[in-house]
């Protein structure tokens, strides 16, 4: 077991040199194809993806990524709702978590082993967590039956950490509303959280040909059958994170 | 072809570790977990947490004294999206991803950068990014446009209180409640209360 310092500076490093040039291939393979991008790299967003992991763990190694999963606690997140008061949520949130860490479709000759690792840590995350959060609420802010959105540091922050502003996400919250969960069946509640997730660790919405869960779900752009990473989803995660 | 782009990344990565490995024995300084940092998560205090405390509390004056602009990082535009400065020319159905907070240099200032995509026809219609000054008008904006700003806001806000309530623990000689942050000094801290509490 390496020590926690020993990893620090290598998500950083690994994030701003390689991030950068994965956005060049994302774009150039998007338009050889004639397909849609699926992800669009952003710097400051890649290094926190990653920060993540070594924040939480201090060991998480560059090529492995891996983010945690939090729930808020009611009224932190405006009328959000957390995971651990309906075991649907908290069943569903744990089995998509391993759907991630089991999605292995197309990754085989990578240096991944596995698909992406999400670990869990709980309820009650405050509004200063470093991490991805999920959250039940009446009515998402962008008005669908998931939205997820970013919050970069903010200078304070940054301070906070020692280094320089901006720095980068801070937490992602992904939001579910809540009567469209509890008509849903267990299949598409673990789409939905899965395709928020991507959206957590920068993916865009995919509308091509392929099978993928970042199709937005939408008329013409509909979900695959199966809950979990497909080939194209898994080729932008490690375009992204991966190298 | 990928080998190649993955012997360019790899040069790059080791050129990036050589930097990086330079600057870090020059400064000490890095971005592993508080809790394994000197003066960190443990409750100490040391200069070195001060450092990036007082950078921020001089960029504050300069900005609030007009000799610094608030500059914001540029918005990435993904090819063929159009960029939208005003949330008037938004398409009558959309769909909102990749929306991000972005808090400004100093409290109380930002922009929320929405992706948008028009689903008016089917699910994959054009594209827009649309930035939100936090300081902008939102009576013309949509519904969903207002309270993703809002919420951005409200979110932004309350972590500022959180860090001065942190302050306060620090200023007041008392151990943080947020074993994550580095505990400035309290001379540093009663400053940081005064500019931005």
């Amino acid at each position: 077991m390496r020590p926690a310092h020993y990893w620090g500076i290598l998500p950083a490093l690994a994030g701003m040199l390689l991030g950068f040039v994965a956005t060049g291939l994302l774009v150039e393979r998007a338009s050889a194809w004639s397909d849609p991008p699926i992800a669009f790299y952003y710097p400051d967003h890649g290094w926190a993806a990653q920060s993540h992991a070594e924040g939480h763990d201090g060991y998480g190694p560059w090529n492995f990524p891996t983010w945690y999963g939090g729930a808020a606690v009611g009224n932190q997140y405006g009328p959000g709702q957390d995971a651990c008061s309906s075991s649907n949520r908290y069943s569903n949130i744990q089995a998509a978590g391993t759907i991630s860490h089991d999605s292995t479709l197309g990754i085989g000759g990578w240096e991944w082993p596995d698909g992406l690792v999400m670990s869990y840590v709980g309820c009650g995350v405050s509004p200063n967590s470093r991490t991805l959060i999920t959250t039940w609420v009446t009515t998402t802010q962008g008005g669908t039956a998931g939205f997820t959105y970013h919050n970069k540091a903010s200078s304070s922050q940054c301070s906070g950490q020692g280094i320089s502003y901006p720095c980068g996400d801070w937490s992602t919250v992904s939001e579910i509303r809540i009567s469209w969960w509890n008509s849903a069946t267990t299949s598409s509640r673990r789409k939905l959280l899965l395709h928020e997730w991507a959206h957590a660790w920068n993916l865009d919405d995919y509308c091509g040909s392929q099978d993928a869960m970042t199709k937005n779900g939408l008329s013409g752009c509909t979900w695959p059958s199966t809950p979990q990473y497909y080939d194209k989803d898994n080729w932008a995660f490690w375009e992204t994170y991966g190298w | 072809m990928k080998t190649s782009r993955k012997q360019l990344a790899l040069a790059l990565f080791a050129l990036g570790l050589a930097v990086g490995a330079a600057t870090w024995l020059l400064t000490s300084k890095t971005i592993w977990p508080a809790s394994a940092q000197p003066g960190g998560g443990e409750g100490g205090v040391s200069a070195e947490n001060d450092e990036q405390w007082i950078d921020l509390i001089k960029t504050a004056e300069k900005v609030r004294s007009g000799e610094f602009a608030t500059a914001l990082p540029a918005v990435s535009v993904p090819r063929g999206a159009t960029l939208l400065k005003s949330c008037e020319w938004l398409p009558s159905v959309f769909h909102a991803t990749g929306v991000s907070n972005d808090p400004g240099a100093t409290p109380g200032t930002g922009r929320t950068v929405m992706r948008v995509t028009d689903v008016s026809e089917r699910g994959d219609g054009p594209e827009y990014v649309l930035v939100v000054d936090w300081n902008d008008d939102l009576s013309n904006c949509d519904p969903r446009v207002k309270a993703i700003v809002s919420g951005g806001k409200e979110d932004s806000a309350e972590i500022d209180r959180h860090i001065c309530d942190e302050m306060q623990l620090a200023a007041d000689g008392k151990e943080l409640d947020d074993p994550t942050f580095r505990k400035p000094s309290k001379d540093v801290a009663e400053e940081y209360l005064r500019a931005f509490c």
